[in-house]
């Protein structure tokens, strides 16, 4: 079994064009998670059913046993904050389920995570909830997540300071991650630390 | 645990406010020195920061883009190019050229203000010449006559 198939929380992260998506995307296809939740902020997931209200969302959640859901949240701040909040409060109370939040550099900072997001990193293993976050800006977002990630997979990086993020985050040298070539990436689970690497492949 | 019944009006309290959409964004505090160089920017903020600087950029040789770029459109482009700069990776290169943008935004009113002196100061050697010319001309006519 691969290790990313056990783990409960995976950090995915790399520049633009550092093949995120592409990994998530090929991650979900390998796994095929029965219940699946998307925010899509990017708009990059065509899976499922398209959902832009949380009303709607919590109609789906609790309608069915299995459902692949994508929810489009707002482009203004504030609203997307406070959508933000509710999701992760919905995905929590549906229980079991896999959830992948797209680019959390837009719903949390280093200093800052919303109290239900925080919710799903620490205690959302209990509920059954495999989480999935992913970042192009990994020294802007919410340490704590990088810090309860059981596996971490980075892409190429382009600025030092997240380069600095995530070799703290992985525990492993800053010129390994430098080393990364476009398409490259280097994983580590974060319980036994095992390290693999590879190149995305389309 | 969270369940769904307290969730519920919750819900829908923010599906209103995302309908409604109608709160203007909030003034943001001006930073300086090192905070601004940590700093970091919402996409919004950072579309805005693009619209503003464009405009701000084009008004002196373009008055009338003022009237079409009013705040309220300036908002909605920021607000809707807003995922297009993520997702082109273009919000980083604002803070890459940070320091460039900064000249920009002094240079280039003073390159227009040096243009312009430089027409008006070729126009008036020119007229200067003309009248000198005119002057040195008559008298030659008069005798002439």
């Amino acid at each position: 079994m691969s290790i990313k198939n056990k783990a409960a929380i995976i950090a995915v992260l790399g520049a633009s064009g550092s093949g995120k998506s592409t990994f998530v995307k090929q991650y979900l296809a390998s796994a095929k998670p029965k219940r699946l939740l998307v925010w899509d902020f990017m708009r990059e997931y065509k899976m499922g059913s398209d959902v832009t209200r949380l009303s709607d969302l919590s109609e789906r959640l609790q309608s069915g046993a299995g459902f692949s859901l994508t929810f489009r949240p707002s482009a203004d701040e504030s609203t997307r904050a406070a959508q933000f909040d509710v999701f992760c409060g919905l995905a929590l109370a549906a229980k079991n389920l896999t959830l992948v939040v797209e680019e959390l550099r837009f719903v949390t900072t280093p200093s800052r995570a919303p109290m239900r997001w925080a919710q799903v990193t620490m205690t959302g293993r209990h509920a059954g909830l495999r989480v999935i976050g992913t970042s192009q800006r990994p020294a802007s977002i919410d340490k704590d997540f990088l810090g309860n990630a059981t596996l971490i997979h980075t892409g190429r990086l382009v600025y030092p300071e997240d380069t600095r993020a995530v070799s703290k985050a992985m525990r492993v040298p800053e010129s390994e991650i430098d080393a990364l070539a476009p398409l490259d990436w280097l994983e580590k689970d974060m319980q036994s630390g095992k390290k693999a690497k590879g190149r995305i492949t389309f | 645990m969270t369940d769904f019944n307290a969730l519920t009006s919750e819900a829908a309290a923010v599906d209103a406010a995302a309908d409604a959409q109608t709160a203007p964004p909030p003034e943001a505090e001006p930073v300086t020195g090192e905070a601004q160089s940590d700093q970091v920017l919402s996409p919004e903020a950072e579309a805005r920061g693009v619209i503003d600087l464009a405009l701000s950029l084009a008004a002196p040789f373009f008055p009338s883009l003022d009237k079409i770029y009013t705040e309220e459109t300036k908002d909605r482009l920021a607000k809707s190019a807003a995922p297009l700069l993520v997702k082109y990776n273009i919000s980083l290169l604002i803070a890459k050229w940070k320091e460039e943008i900064e000249f920009a935004f002094v240079a280039a009113p003073l390159v227009l203000q040096t243009v312009r002196a430089v027409q008006s100061d070729r126009a008036a050697r020119a007229k200067a010449s003309a009248d000198a010319d005119k002057a040195a001309a008559e008298p030659a006519v008069q005798k002439s006559a």
